[in-house]
């Protein structure tokens, strides 16, 4: 009875998230593009926070010069952690360059690992900019990228007082395994989603690889929390604790590198997981409050989170149940000297929660199909030549039926791995370990 | 109009429609047993009165009955699993257990008609009657029960028309199934009744065998 209780709340909170997002879909279609009649170019403050990055900075700093921005509103702060590679001495070639571009480009370097949040923070504190961009230092941006992100600051030439933060449209660079092409299908969809979030103020994270803050409201907000594991979605969640919105640039897209490897990819993925806790922990107060993390963003990672877990143990609580029911049967019934297989037939009957699946799983279709819409309507509109890459690309049937099937599985898997961590993280108080990791 | 609210709207809406067609379901499954016990019991009295009317009548009636009884013996074993099928996937049917306990008379009727049959006709099947719990299951119990059923399906195979295989559930608040079980002093399931012999827990298809001799 319990495990059919469970079933129903989860039923009930798949249909209702997927049929708000259908919603959001039904009065954003025609608004993903934000076009404000006059191009604004406010000073804007590249912050990099980069840790063994040599092989990243001159691609970046290249990107940086071919960037759409005039170069005058441009300042860069780099800020290396500590690397143990060139990646200082190439920031410090780069900067010759990028000044030889006519823009003012500032170098930081921690005489210890510190971590990003407090890199940026250290670069938050000497930028000049009116905005900020955080960028990682693998990441590639669009040319019209920062252009495209500023532009949702403004209401026509006014500046929206409420909006904090913009977040870009993050997409994997040169996807070539199967894990990463997974992940390339899997970011096309967050890219779409959170842009419908962004209609009822509820995008999580400010993504590490672009997004742009006003400079006054992130410094009023304290900058990053050093202590959290993902600053990027501590931040998001500040933004919006504190009554402030954040938009999304659907057409200001950034590439970034993602795990190649199931190992790398599950450590990111705890990483997550863990500065969600944190995060959450952090601000379940607010659910009392009236903020903009009250409507959606609290009890979605709350009932998320829950219910994830739960369906992870009532499913190895039952097919463990199985697979020890039929092997038992199949010892005794040896025993007995009768053949387990001889009459051994599948046969389906259609109940109640069939019925659920299958509603679930068309409107799960659906709102794949919105994503993967919106990305091709997204890829025709780009008029980056820079977006070769994204423009010739094409879907993967291999991938395409991986996701579905088994890369989603992962989730909730990792989701367990990592509450047993964050325990142990608690217990062991080793925190700052998985901060620089 | 909020776009929480419409969302919210629609899950009610779908959430119900799917409830409701899930009720149907059940409802059209156990419309479906009830007919199959329908027919069952019309076929039961067709049997039982043919077999009065030849006992009357016709001096050479035991064969006409054994095969009158061996055919109503499969029909019943094959709606018995149509049962089964219902069960399993019907929620929002307790009527269901009552078509059950119909379905088991039915098949104590027939099992008391076999016990006659042969007495009087001196025939020499045996009948093999196998009870099993239906509610509060161990996972032992279903594994045993799992598997008797399997070595008296061996044993109906082997046997064919020598056996007339009657699985009846024992728990299902019938008088006479309780009165059976009293008799026979059954405590352990499952448990199998060849002829008048008892046993009890999970029993080897030899040992069944050894009073069958198929």
């Amino acid at each position: 009875m319990m495990i059919e209780i469970i079933l129903i709340i989860t039923i009930i909170s798949i249909l209702y998230i997927n049929f708000l997002h259908m919603f959001l879909w039904f009065e954003s279609k025609n608004s993903l593009i934000k076009n404000n009649k006059k191009t604004i170019f406010p000073s804007i403050s590249i912050l990099v926070s980069a840790y063994n990055e040599e092989k990243n900075i001159y691609s970046l700093i290249k990107n940086f010069i071919e960037l759409n921005y005039p170069k005058n509103k441009i300042e860069i702060i780099f800020v290396d952690d500590n690397s143990s590679d060139k990646t200082f001495e190439y920031m410090k070639k780069g900067k010759r360059i990028l000044e030889k571009n006519e823009i003012k480009t500032k170098i930081l370097k921690n005489e210890e690992r510190k971590g990003k949040a407090y890199s940026l923070n250290r670069a938050l504190k000497i930028a000049k900019g009116r905005f900020v961009a955080v960028i990682d230092a693998d990441s590639i941006l669009e040319k019209d990228s920062l252009k495209n992100c500023i532009k949702h600051f403004y209401d026509g030439n006014r500046l929206n007082k409420k909006v904090a933060a913009v977040a870009a449209n993050i997409l994997v660079k040169n996807p070539k395994t199967m894990l990463q092409k997974l992940q390339n299908l899997e970011f096309i969809m967050v890219s779409c989603f959170r842009k419908l979030q962004e209609k009822i103020n509820a995008i999580m994270v400010t993504p590490g690889p672009l997004s742009v803050f006003r400079r006054d409201i992130l410094l009023k907000l304290g900058g990053f929390d050093e202590n959290n594991l993902t600053e990027d979605i501590e931040i998001a969640w500040r933004i919006l604790a504190n009554n402030y919105k954040i938009r999304m640039a659907f057409d200001a897209k950034a590439w970034t590198e993602y795990p190649k490897n199931l190992k790398k990819w599950w450590m990111q993925r705890t990483r997550w997981n863990l500065g969600g806790f944190q995060t959450l922990g952090k601000y379940l107060r607010y659910l009392r409050r009236k903020t903009n993390l009250r409507k959606f963003i609290i009890p979605y990672s709350f009932i998320g989170y829950t219910l994830t877990t739960l369906g992870v143990f009532i499913s190895v609580y039952l097919i463990f149940n199985s697979i020890q029911n039929f092997l038992l049967y199949v010892l005794e019934t040896m025993k007995y000297g009768t053949n387990p297989f001889q009459r051994f037939e599948i046969k389906y009957a259609i109940d109640l929660f069939t019925i659920f699946g299958v509603i679930i799983f068309l409107s799960s279709l659906y709102l794949i199909s919105i994503s993967f819409d919106s990305y091709k309507f997204l890829k025709n509109y780009s008029k980056d030549e820079n977006n070769k890459v994204d423009k010739n690309h094409k879907f993967d049937k291999i991938s395409l039926i991986l996701f579905p099937t088994a890369y989603i599985l992962l989730f909730p898997l990792v989701l367990i791995y990592s509450i047993f961590k964050f325990f142990e993280i608690k217990r062991k108080n080793i925190s700052k370990a998985w901060l620089t990791k | 109009m909020n776009v929480y609210l419409k969302a919210g709207i629609l899950t009610i809406l779908v959430f119900f429609s799917g409830l409701i067609l899930g009720i149907w379901l059940d409802q059209y499954r156990l419309q479906d047993v009830k007919r199959r016990i329908a027919t069952l019991d019309i076929s039961w009295n067709d049997a039982r009165l043919l077999y009065i009317y030849f006992q009357k009548i016709e001096k050479e009636y035991c064969e006409l009955a054994f095969n009158q009884n061996l055919a109503y013996n499969e029909k019943i074993y094959k709606e018995g699993l149509e049962i089964e099928f219902a069960e399993k996937a019907n929620r929002f049917t307790p009527e269901l257990i009552d078509e059950k306990r119909r379905y088991v008379l039915l098949q104590t009727q027939f099992w008391l008609n076999s016990i006659e049959l042969k007495e009087k006709c001196n025939f020499t099947y045996n009948n093999v009657v196998y009870f099993y719990k239906q509610h509060n299951l161990t996972r032992d119990e279903v594994v045993d029960q799992k598997t008797q059923a399997s070595i008296l399906l061996d044993l109906k195979e082997k046997c064919g028309n020598k056996i007339m295989l009657i699985p009846l559930a024992a728990d299902l608040n019938l008088t006479i199934i309780d009165a059976i079980i009293k008799h026979y002093k059954i405590e352990k399931y499952p448990a199998v009744i060849v002829d008048n012999i008892v046993f009890q827990g999970v029993t080897s298809l030899e040992k069944i065998n050894e009073i069958t001799k198929c």
